[in-house]
């Protein structure tokens, strides 16, 4: 009987130390912390491309001043946090998708302006075909009678989407999707004959783009009027309980990295900034203020 | 070699581990190994991958068999099934044949994916809204319909579980804010693991209260293995053969893959052995064998589309995907066919590994024989609440989900003579099912 209790005793105490191991080991793909004060801030999927960016790009540049990383579920938790620390974080915040005002309301994820520093990059939008698939391409994307369109049906994206596509091909059906893991297999099995996105695979043939950069690609602005055509996605930088004079020094270490080059073209990105990181600070988020009210208003 | 050699261990061990600790699945566990990985080569990263989710499975089952802790929403027919089997001095018998039934419809997985290699395009017609649709729907209708209660009570529940997993803000939908009451902590919805403990476990502990019973626990055996295989083949052929096709070919749905086998499977199962009268009510070994069984033979096909189309449809291969992005690599498709035979071997060993080392690990725990089932649940229970805060701590909601635990406990002891089925599976298929409706409508 006591060998038993023992054993059960055992047994339940391995079960906690197993648990407590495991599941308060950090989420977050970060093992060493370092000994600077800033933070990096992460509440989208670890291991997705924002994370890549925090471990591959905002890390090594922030070098010795790096702390650690705020790994925190939701944007809306988030924004509570940021709100109440005393901490120094900078960090990527998908300002453009988490700032669509909620039943007239502000948005439990609002970033306000001030804690903008700079846009950081930006993706652009491409129609693409799958390659294997005959008749494709911009003619038909143009005038194809009932073609379907893959896009990214979150948020803006979809606002923007429609936008641009509506006015290129008022007969083309637009199909919407919530991630790449379900957009990509559609185009791949041909349940959508074109898609509007941002990524870009091998199997896909890419014809038209919103970046000037990429001069391979009709510019959508040839094709549409919307006012979106040339406009890609611009992600920001954020920064709280720094001044703008630290947070700018970083920023322009990460524009000027090669660090942040690789991060691009490893996402399948001309290695070029878009030309609004030239700008000031202010001329910055006036950019970025009238491109989301433009968006808004088609939402 | 040693490399792989490496990656195979760690492969199992956190198989091991995520099988056993509830809510450590294999996205968190690749996550906690994320830094290693980031250094390896694609071949021990594929190979470290498909050992760990196959050897989980194994393990998972076990776990969900004998403590009820729901390791993933695809213990849940194991935990419905099984554990009913343990409690009335069945859980060898159960353990043994889910894992034989895993182990085959593996191998059935593996030999039908090699022979159609040159047809694989077919299958990518599976990545069809209308088919999923089609999928969910009749998962979605079977659990209302054969989960032993009454109809409607069962549809309720079902309702009940969608309108819990709508609480939060939808983006997809245009901003629609369900629920939230203002809340922060809702805002990215709630967590399925307090929804799992108060709704679905903690009925099951409740019915099981008053019975006073000590536990029966024999452990397995070699004998019991071979006794299995005999049980399988003569018995159990149709079940197997249905629920590992089943299995291989719900394994391709973009999102959901093996979670939505192993239920159609289940489901599929249930409802026939219920219109013959043979089905079980206090825990049917074929039932069980069909979802075990299915969920093996999805873990590998689910792998198929990023091998042979370069695109990762569940959240694990994307996590997997972007680790090689992360490296530098440009993952072509040819690329990831390079990699087939690694996966091939990977999974086929793993498998023999995990039918093995389950059942040393369930042999372990024959000292749990005669314990009374009240202390041993109640020992359960308190590691369940222990794993539901730290889990959330991670990221700093483990108080939100205590929260949202006491809210709900006190109905899943009102339900505790209902069968919750219908509304965890209203909660965990919520999200597919209702996109890929409202995505038809896009369509007409």
């Amino acid at each position: 009987m006591i060998k038993k209790t023992l054993s059960v005793i055992a047994l339940f105490l391995s079960m906690m130390t197993l648990i407590t191991t495991f599941t308060s080991a950090d989420e977050t793909p970060t093992w060493e912390k370092g000994n600077g004060d800033v933070n990096v801030l992460l509440y989208y999927r670890p291991g997705g491309a924002y994370d890549r960016l925090n471990q591959k790009v905002i890390i090594p540049n922030l070098g010795e001043s790096f702390g650690e990383v705020k790994a925190i579920r939701g944007c809306a938790k988030m924004t509570d946090y940021l709100r109440n620390t005393n901490d120094k974080v900078f960090g990527q915040w998908d300002w453009f998708s988490t700032n669509v005002p909620k039943d007239g309301a502000e948005n439990p994820c609002h970033m306000a302006l001030e804690n903008i520093v700079s846009i950081s990059y930006s993706f652009p939008y491409r129609a693409c075909s799958l390659k294997s698939a005959t008749g494709k391409g911009l003619a038909d994307f143009r005038n194809g009678d009932g073609i379907t369109i893959g896009i990214n049906g979150n948020g803006i994206y979809k606002g923007q989407a429609v936008d641009v596509l509506k006015s290129i091909n008022p007969k083309a059906k637009i199909i919407p999707y919530s991630s790449s893991k379900k957009y990509l297999p559609a185009l791949q099995s041909g349940e959508v004959d074109y898609l509007y996105v941002a990524q870009q695979k091998d199997f896909m043939d890419c014809f038209a783009s919103t970046d000037v950069n990429e001069t391979n690609m009709t510019n959508f602005s040839e094709i549409s009027k919307s006012s979106l055509a040339d406009k890609n996605t611009y992600p920001v930088f954020v920064a709280f309980n720094m001044s703008e004079k630290e947070a700018m020094a970083i920023v322009k270490k990460i524009h000027a990295s090669q660090e942040l080059k690789d991060f691009m073209i490893s996402v399948g990105l001309q290695p070029a900034l878009p030309k609004q990181t030239q700008l000031s600070r202010k001329k910055q988020l006036k950019f970025l203020a009238n491109w989301h009210k433009d968006l808004l208003d088609l939402m | 070699m040693l490399e792989l050699l490496f990656a195979f261990v760690l492969g199992c061990g956190l198989g091991v581990m995520s099988g056993i600790v509830p809510g450590l699945n294999v996205f968190v566990s690749i996550l906690l190994v994320f830094p290693l990985l980031t250094t390896w080569e694609p071949t021990s990263i594929m190979f470290m991958y498909i050992s760990l989710a196959s050897v989980h499975q194994y393990f998972g089952s076990v776990s969900a068999t004998i403590f009820a802790m729901p390791g993933s929403n695809t213990s849940i027919p194991a935990l419905q099934e099984g554990h009913a089997m343990f409690q009335r001095g069945k859980g060898s018998e159960a353990i043994m044949t889910a894992a034989i039934g895993s182990f085959l419809a593996s191998v059935f997985a593996v030999l039908l994916i090699h022979f159609t290699l040159p047809y694989l395009t077919i299958f990518y017609k599976l990545f069809n809204t209308h088919i999923q649709v089609a999928l969910l729907s009749i998962a979605c209708v079977t659990i209302i319909w054969f989960s032993q209660n009454k109809v409607w009570i069962s549809f309720l529940l079902w309702v009940v579980g969608n309108l819990l997993a709508m609480v939060g803000y939808h983006d997809f939908f245009g901003g629609w804010d369900f629920a939230t009451f203002g809340i922060s902590a809702l805002y990215s919805g709630i967590d399925l693991l307090p929804v799992m403990i108060a709704l679905f476990v903690l009925p099951v502990f409740a019915r099981s209260w008053k019975d006073g019973k000590k536990i029966e626990f024999n452990g397995v055996s070699i004998g019991g293995y071979m006794e299995s295989v005999r049980h399988m083949f003569t018995s159990m052929k149709a079940t197997l053969l249905r629920s590992s096709l089943i299995g291989s070919l719900a394994g391709f749905i973009p999102g959901i893959s093996w979670g939505l086998s192993t239920l159609l499977s289940y489901n599929i199962e249930t409802m026939s052995r219920q219109r013959k009268g043979t089905y079980n009510k206090e825990g049917d070994v074929h039932s069980l064998v069909a979802a075990e069984s299915s969920n093996n033979a999805g873990i590998y096909t689910s792998m198929v589309p990023m091998l042979f189309a370069g695109i990762p449809i569940t959240a694990s291969t994307a996590l997997i995907y972007n680790i090689l992005v992360f490296q530098g690599m440009v993952p072509t498709v040819a690329f990831f066919q390079g990699l087939y035979d690694i996966v091939l071997i990977g999974f086929i060993l793993s498998s023999i590994f995990g039918l093995f080392m389950a059942g040393k690990y369930v042999n372990f725990l024959k000292i749990l024989s005669g314990i009374h089932i009240k202390g041993f649940y109640s020992t359960i229970f308190i590691l369940l609440i222990f794993i539901c805060y730290t889990h959330g701590q991670k990221t700093f909601s483990g108080l939100d989900n205590m929260v949202i635990l006491a809210c709900l406990l006190p109905f899943g002891y009102l339900m505790r003579n209902l069968n919750t089925m219908p509304l965890i599976y209203g909660f965990v298929l919520h999200d597919i099912f209702i996109e890929g409706v409202y995505r038809l409508y896009f369509f007409y």
